[in-house]
């Protein structure tokens, strides 16, 4: 009788093959090009330092009375250093406990579609670390009689775990049988575009603080220390997780003149 | 090894330590440069994008895009579709195409092949596809070196290609099964 050959020991050699290819001719290490690149960055960072005190004092002025919180050193506050999601996920929360319902929260993260009728409704109590047989969620805010929005909240980089955990969640969604379900990644970077997020749409903290100052800008007329407390906020973010400052670090200067102009922008 | 191949692997490492972290934060201000110049040329353009599929989105849906693979790399913007998949807006270098290493390029992304078959299938008259694979449709200005200064108006010409190939194939939504509705629900 012939007998196939066992093609698939041959698939570890292929892998070590594939290894071994080498699209382009190695070039010589250098380190020229990235000495090149640095040089250029350089001088962008100096004139982007000589315009950032009047981006600052704009932002400052659209703010006031209240004032541009990346003037306020929020690095060093042990509750706000970049490792500490909770801190950050509770005060996320206590600010949208704050607002009255869909048609404030769900814009927030670019889900205005969403406010329809069936959503229109004061929000409930906004839930922290609800905990399930799926896993420990970070952020839960019933709205209306159908919605819920869970908001998993990621400070860092995320790993190769992310797309089992957003699953697991999407299932805890599904078990609770809510009709509208609102799933929200909220992070630094947005995930590899191919990545299967199971239902979950990606918002990053810079457009969510963007559009949380246009917020406090909106309220503080009415309620300065609540506009206060978002702004702050905000301020810790985009210093301790994504690199904005009024002394930015080397070339960041440029990213916070663009920041602040376009937070201005849709005032 | 001998003495020479010793001191320029001692000079590399020696350089690498010193300029390596300077070198990391150039190239994420390079990546967010190029993010802020798609996203300049993307919120142009939004208005005639969103009525050629038939959408209602807003600059502050436009999210960073980076990938790549052994071959190129892709700077930019995207703009989620719901259910189908999204319009990406980037800067793509080449490692393999030595006579195109830099494109302005835009493209038309599916998250399954089933999605959108009718437009996929078309050659394209006015705008012909300069790249297409089972996920994307992609509209590529090639950059010349001396133009890279003029890659928002490369960029936008990409997306003009984009938007002639839409709307010459009538528009996206005619593409979508009835279960997609843009911009609301997921197909289940």
């Amino acid at each position: 009788m012939k007998v196939s050959p066992s093609y698939a020991r041959l698939t570890e050699a292929f892998l070590a093959w594939s290894e071994l290819h080498v699209s382009a001719p190695p070039k010589p290490r250098s380190w020229d090009s990235v000495q090149l690149l640095v040089g250029s960055a350089k001088v962008l960072d100096n004139y982007a330092l000589e315009h950032l005190e009047k981006a600052l004092a704009d932002s400052n002025a659209e703010l006031a009375p209240l004032g541009e919180p990346l003037k306020l050193n929020l690095g060093k506050h042990r509750w706000l250093s970049a490792d500490r999601e909770e801190s950050y996920s509770d005060w996320l929360a206590w600010i949208l406990q704050g607002m009255s319902g869909a048609a404030e929260i769900l814009p927030l993260y670019a889900l205005s579609d969403e406010v329809t009728g069936e959503l229109l409704g004061p929000a409930g109590t906004v839930r922290r670390e609800v905990r399930s047989q799926h896993g420990r969620t970070d952020i839960e805010v019933p709205i209306g009689k159908q919605g819920l929005l869970l908001i998993e909240v990621k400070v860092r980089n995320t790993g190769s775990e992310l797309p089992s955990q957003l699953d697991r969640y999407a299932h805890k969604v599904a078990d609770q049988h809510v009709e509208r379900p609102l799933l929200v990644l909220l992070g630094t970077e947005a995930p590899e575009p191919n990545l299967d997020l199971f239902g979950f749409t990606f918002t990053s903290w810079e457009a969510l603080c963007q559009r949380l100052r246009q917020y406090a800008h909106r309220v503080k007329e009415s309620e300065l220390l609540r506009a206060a407390a978002i702004l702050i906020f905000c301020g810790a973010v985009e210093q301790n997780l994504l690199g904005f400052s009024g002394s930015p670090r080397r070339f960041r200067a440029m990213a916070t003149v663009n920041y602040l102009h376009d937070w201005r922008c849709e005032v | 090894m001998n003495n020479e191949v010793l001191d320029g692997e001692r000079e590399f490492f020696v350089t690498g330590v010193r300029t390596y972290l300077e070198a990391d934060d150039a190239m994420t201000e390079f990546r967010r440069l190029v993010q802020h110049k798609c996203r300049t040329v993307a919120s142009r353009r939004l208005d005639e994008l969103n009525q050629a599929c038939g959408m209602h989105w807003t600059v502050k849906e436009l999210d960073d895009y980076f990938e790549k693979n052994d071959k190129n790399h892709y700077l930019g913007k995207r703009i989620e579709a719901k259910g189908f998949g999204g319009v990406y807006f980037c800067l793509r270098l080449s490692r393999e195409d030595a006579s195109r290493p830099f494109d302005a390029f835009v493209y038309l992304y599916r998250i399954r092949k089933d999605l959108a078959n009718g437009l996929w299938d078309r050659p394209g008259a006015i705008a012909p596809v300069t790249y297409k694979s089972g996920h994307s449709l992609g509209f590529g200005r090639p950059l010349p070196e001396d133009k890279i200064p003029d890659f928002e108006d490369y960029l936008d010409q990409a997306v003009t290609l984009l938007l002639a190939f839409i709307n010459e194939s009538g528009g996206l939504q005619k593409y979508l099964a009835q279960n997609v509705k843009l911009g609301t629900d997921a197909i289940k």
